[in-house]
């Protein structure tokens, strides 16, 4: 039997160690990306994942189900986010070449659907896209990750970033220009994603 | 609306999030204006391909790495006889989960708490909690206490409301409903984040993994940029304006790092300590005590919290001397981008002819070398970004 993730959080707090490893297996991928998409390499996204579930370990006892369990461990994650913008130098110790190298991992989940040269051109645009991301300012990127990738609503990011509803919108709408003029500066990849996209993009943000 | 408003608004109308009225608008203005529809296809379609990122898979190895953070993090109790990596993890679990972390919850809420608005619920940090990371010492715990206030503070009140004006620059004005599903209540969001129980024991407090050394204070000095220093103290609105019009992408953050330190005369010392480490976890920072000298504390925050963080640090005790240093580092920003820019563009020739296998063997060492060099400016740039977006608070104590 699936238990739901209430159900695993329970366990864990009632002790039962197994329900934690199934609660991360659950959540990885998910806040991985989250991660990686924010901090643009592996090396600092496993260490922003790692620390976005110790802190979703740390808190457990504090969730109460007011909200989904996923819109709880998002919340942690971009906060977890927020807060690496102020250490992640300290860290750094890769370069650029890494950073806006995409890896194996970063494949579509679906790429079985496309044709070997479609696959490839998908690939080659997604590692485009993050190479975008990369260039963006942290607070660009931060809300756009925030936004797109993990589908925060406008409230939600107004009450993480302490700033109104105004503030977000035109934050979000700076961001996005931003990236635009990025990806334009990428010549054809505006149209590639026209192309992608009418072919349906998997689209990534939480359920 | 003319263009310019229509382009404006065209990102919260992708999100819904804009009234039926002025979404009427923009779909007529679409309709007749190639310019805008050609700007509103191009932000659709960078909106998708960021939404269609695929999941990312962490690599082989990060839920090892994930435990033995958590053990060597000192969170827990290391088990003597691991029978596998897999039984040790899962036994470790469960020996604390029911014990070290319940404090712990209440200081994530409250980071997240802080961030909505601390005004929503005043006196909060009073009865929160603290989140603990690895690297620090952290002890949960209530306690009250207010004294006076410096004088000396009053300087740097407007400065608090200038980073305000920063945060919180444009009125909602046109608020509509949110059109996904992650959108939470905020009554949803204040029972979330309401701290944890206070029950957290004292016995529950973290143990401090060895090796506190840490070099944050290593900040770039820049003595002769001092007149510079504006965005905290006297931003106008025309200059905020300003500000928000600006390019996108380029001198778009903050400049100045900013530094205090206060000493502090309290009475309790430890009750102090506690609550300032509450406080700094609420506005979204966090605090430590000095490994060598249980006098000092060293609290990073966020730059545009730090002065209210100050403010209401100066309460809880009588301040006997406090300082504020500025720094304005835009100089060495624009410097730097500058100088990146500049490798990027011989990157890019160097990288090309490579590509069209005209490069010879002094011009492939010449490439790896510019990408050595652009990654060690990017780091230093990316060092004074973080020097400018987490403000330092020093604070020393003296025991009544």
């Amino acid at each position: 039997m699936r238990y739901t993730d209430e159900d695993l959080v329970q366990k864990i707090k009632d002790g039962d160690q197994d329900a934690f490893d199934q609660l991360i297996h659950r959540y990885e991928g998910k806040i991985y990306s989250v991660a990686y998409r924010f901090m643009g390499n592996h090396a600092d996204a496993g260490d922003l994942a790692q620390d976005t579930f110790i802190r979703m370990y740390q808190a457990l006892p504090g969730f109460r189900g007011d909200s989904s369990f996923a819109t709880w461990l998002y919340r942690i994650a971009a906060n977890a986010c927020r807060d690496e913008l102020r250490k992640r130098q300290r860290r750094r110790s890769v370069s650029m070449d890494e950073m806006i190298e995409a890896s194996p991992a970063n494949i579509p989940a679906a790429a079985g659907e496309y044709s070997p040269e479609e696959t490839v051109q998908r690939h080659e645009t997604q590692r485009q896209v993050q190479e975008c991301l990369n260039r963006l300012s942290d607070d660009h990127r931060l809300i756009l990750v925030m936004r797109e990738i993990q589908g925060l609503s406008y409230e939600e990011i107004s009450g993480m970033l302490d700033c109104s509803l105004g503030t977000v919108k035109s934050r979000i709408s700076r961001a996005r220009n931003a990236l635009k003029e990025r990806i334009k500066e990428q010549g054809e990849l505006l149209n590639r994603g026209c192309r992608h996209n009418e072919k349906g993009g998997k689209q990534n943000a939480m359920p | 609306m003319r263009c310019h408003d229509i382009c404006e608004n065209l990102s919260a109308y992708i999100d819904g999030m804009l009234e039926q009225s002025d979404a009427s608008l923009v779909e007529q203005h679409l309709e007749s204006c190639p310019g805008c529809k050609s700007e509103y296809d191009d932000l659709l379609v960078t909106v998708e391909l960021v939404r269609g990122l695929p999941e990312v898979k962490p690599p082989p190895g990060f839920r090892d790495e994930l435990k033995e953070r958590m053990i060597t993090g000192g969170f827990i109790e290391s088990v003597p006889k691991p029978v596998s990596r897999r039984l040790f993890f899962r036994r470790w679990v469960g020996m604390v989960a029911a014990a070290a972390v319940i404090f712990i919850t209440a200081g994530i809420a409250a980071l997240w708490y802080d961030d909505r608005g601390m005004q929503l619920v005043p006196g909060l940090e009073e009865q929160v909690a603290v989140a603990p990371e690895p690297e620090q010492n952290r002890i949960a715990g209530r306690a009250g206490g207010s004294t006076e206030q410096a004088d000396k503070m009053m300087a740097l009140k407007d400065a608090d409301s200038a980073g305000d004006d920063l945060r919180k620059e444009s009125a909602p004005s046109a608020a509509g409903p949110e059109a996904d599903n992650y959108s939470v209540t905020p009554e949803e969001l204040e029972k979330q984040e309401e701290p944890g129980e206070p029950e957290a024991p004292a016995a529950a407090q973290l143990r401090s993994p060895a090796g506190g050394a840490r070099d944050e204070d290593v900040v770039p000095e820049d003595p002769d940029n001092i007149e510079n220093n504006l965005m905290f103290t006297a931003l106008t609105d025309e200059e905020n304006t300003a500000r928000d019009a600006a390019p996108l992408g380029t001198g778009d953050g903050p400049s100045q790092v900013v530094e205090y330190s206060l000493t502090l005369q309290v009475d309790d010392k430890q009750k102090t300590i506690e609550l300032i480490d509450s406080m700094a976890a609420k506005h979204g920072g966090f605090a430590e005590t000095r490994q060598d000298d249980a006098d000092q504390m060293l609290i990073t925050v966020p730059f545009y919290n730090a002065q209210r963080l100050v403010e209401k640090v100066g309460r809880l005790g009588a301040v006997t001397d406090q300082q504020s240093e500025q720094k304005d580092m835009s100089a060495e920003i624009k410097q730097l981008e500058k100088n990146i820019g500049e490798l990027k563009t011989r990157e890019q020739n160097l990288a090309e002819k490579l590509q069209q296998n005209q490069a010879d063997q002094t011009e492939e060492k010449e490439l790896t070398a510019v990408r050595e060099q652009i990654a060690g400016l990017q780091a230093q740039l990316n060092e004074i970004n973080t020097s400018v977006i987490m403000s330092k608070v020093e604070l020393k104590f003296i025991e009544d």
